[in-house]
């Protein structure tokens, strides 16, 4: 078998942000006044990819999310130091435990809104721990934490249900970056959230010297000239283009503006994307 | 959408009923202006997810003619038809009286743009003349605008005002098509939030 045969491709639907390494392709289907944002580390190849609808977390309306925690981890200093950063952001630690049954006890759907948990709590592994919270509750949300991980084992307990996965050792950006993506679900869809969660997850599988390559943000319908529909496109690129310089990363390439939608493909093994309108294809 | 937006099996049969009642002078309205047999479903009415949005109108990369057109007064809101691109063409012909065939695409000529706005104008005037004189309020559509692209790319304009508070949309949406014509157009109208909890105090008081 080719070796392209293997290799998945992964839709990042409206709002929604994604990761791959070294093979694989992100996609992300009919951008219109939406800005599809890919970062790769071409040394270590692994990318993301946001698709990002509206400019500014501040517009929203969404009650705040649930940020309470229950921290699961054996070793204490592990667990203080996890602490620590937690709630110097704005998490708070509504129970803390230091194996299987305890986390599974502790556990109450109405006051926890996640579960951060080592993958190696004694009695049970992470894993079975994580189907007895599960059959508890099918929504909890659950980031296990671990050690050693290679790419494979990534997929693996991603496919087995957890949220994320936080590479230890970790720094404090990347521990919040990615319990900000699994509590603020729903944020996603705004640039300013998407972009440091999106730097974050590629950080934490150890991407680094990210570039950019930006695509999207049309005004599909050119006679509309309305500040909330008409400058979307427009006010998206704006927000998606600050972001990453705060964050200090370039841009390589962009297909942005004008009036008419794109599907990007973003192949992962070299970093290369192909645009489709319809009518042309091209390569950014 | 569905997060603040408890509807009760009433209202929401309320919502349903203006909607069929809508859909009735749509179908009245187009088999009038093409003389010709109208096949108009009864219309969904339902929230669907963001995400799903897409390929509730038939996949996210599919090409397709559409014509938004804003509605403004005492209720604010959209409406949208969706085309396939063989049934716009088809639909520009029936309206120009000519051969079918001869439009190939929606701006082929000033002519057939104007006359699938002006058809959309009607369609959405009819359906919201029967609103208000359900409601007893003012309702307007505003000048139509016309885009062929891609499925998603068209349905943006659609979710950003309800994007920033909901993860998904209440729709009215319905089928048209023209007996012995390949159509397979979609109608669909959407209320942004203070307009639903304004349209369901109204019937509550109109209905009880």
């Amino acid at each position: 078998m080719r070796n392209s045969d293997k290799m998945e491709e992964k839709i990042i639907g409206i709002g929604k942000i994604d990761i791959a390494f070294q093979q694989g392709t992100l996609t992300t289907i009919g951008l219109g006044s939406c800005v599809g944002v890919m970062l790769y580390d071409k040394v270590n190849k692994i990318g993301g990819m946001a698709h990002v609808m509206l400019p500014h977390s501040k517009e929203s309306n969404f009650d705040q999310p649930n940020k309470t925690i229950l921290l699961s981890e054996h070793d204490p200093h592990l667990r203080q130091q996890l602490k620590g950063i937690l709630e110097r952001s704005e998490y708070n630690i509504g129970e803390e435990a230091d194996e299987a049954f305890e986390t599974v006890r502790k556990y109450d759907k109405l006051t926890m809104g996640l579960i951060v948990m080592s993958r190696y709590i004694p009695e049970i592994q992470g894993i079975e721990t994580m189907r007895m919270l599960r059959e508890k509750d099918t929504e909890s949300k659950v980031i296990l934490l671990s050690d050693h991980l290679d790419h494979t084992t990534y997929m693996e307990l991603i496919e087995q249900g957890a949220n994320d996965v936080i590479v230890h050792p970790f720094n404090e950006q990347t521990v919040l970056g990615i319990t900000d993506f699994v509590v603020l679900e729903r944020h996603i869809r705004f640039a300013d959230v998407a972009i440091p969660i999106l730097v974050s997850r590629i950080k934490n599988l150890g991407g680094n010297h990210l570039e950019a390559k930006l695509i999207g943000g049309a005004n599909i319908f050119p006679s509309i000239h309305t500040q909330n529909i008409g400058e979307i496109g427009h006010r998206n690129i704006e927000s998606v283009k600050y972001e990453l310089s705060q964050l200090q990363i370039p841009i390589l390439a962009e297909d942005l503006g004008d009036h008419y939608g794109r599907t990007a493909r973003f192949d992962i093994a070299t970093g290369t994307v192909k645009v489709k309108t319809k009518d042309k294809e091209y390569e950014l | 959408m569905k997060d603040f937006l408890k509807l009760t099996d009433m209202e929401f049969d309320a919502l349903k009923e203006m909607g069929n009642i809508g859909a009735g002078h749509i179908a009245t309205a187009i088999s009038q202006i093409l003389g010709k047999d109208v096949d108009i479903n009864i219309p969904d009415t339902k929230f669907i997810d963001i995400s799903d949005f897409a390929d509730y109108l038939g996949g996210a990369e599919k090409i397709v003619s559409a014509i938004y057109v804003p509605i403004t007064g005492s209720i604010n809101g959209e409406a949208i038809f969706i085309f396939p691109q063989q049934g716009s063409n088809e639909l520009i012909d029936l309206l120009l009286n000519q051969p079918i065939g001869t439009n190939k695409k929606i701006d082929d000529s000033m002519l057939g743009e104007s006359a699938f706005k002006e058809l959309s104008n009607i369609l959405t005037g009819s359906f919201l003349n029967s609103l208000s004189k359900m409601l007893d309020i003012q309702i307007m559509p505003s000048p139509p605008h016309v885009a062929t692209d891609m499925v998603q790319a068209i349905i943006d304009l659609l979710l950003i005002n309800v994007g920033s508070y909901a993860d998904s949309i209440l729709c009215v949406g319905t089928k048209i098509d023209v007996m012995g014509h390949d159509i397979n157009g979609k109608f669909l109208i959407l209320f942004d939030k203070d307009s639903l909890l304004t349209m369901l105090d109204l019937l509550h008081e109109k209905f009880g």
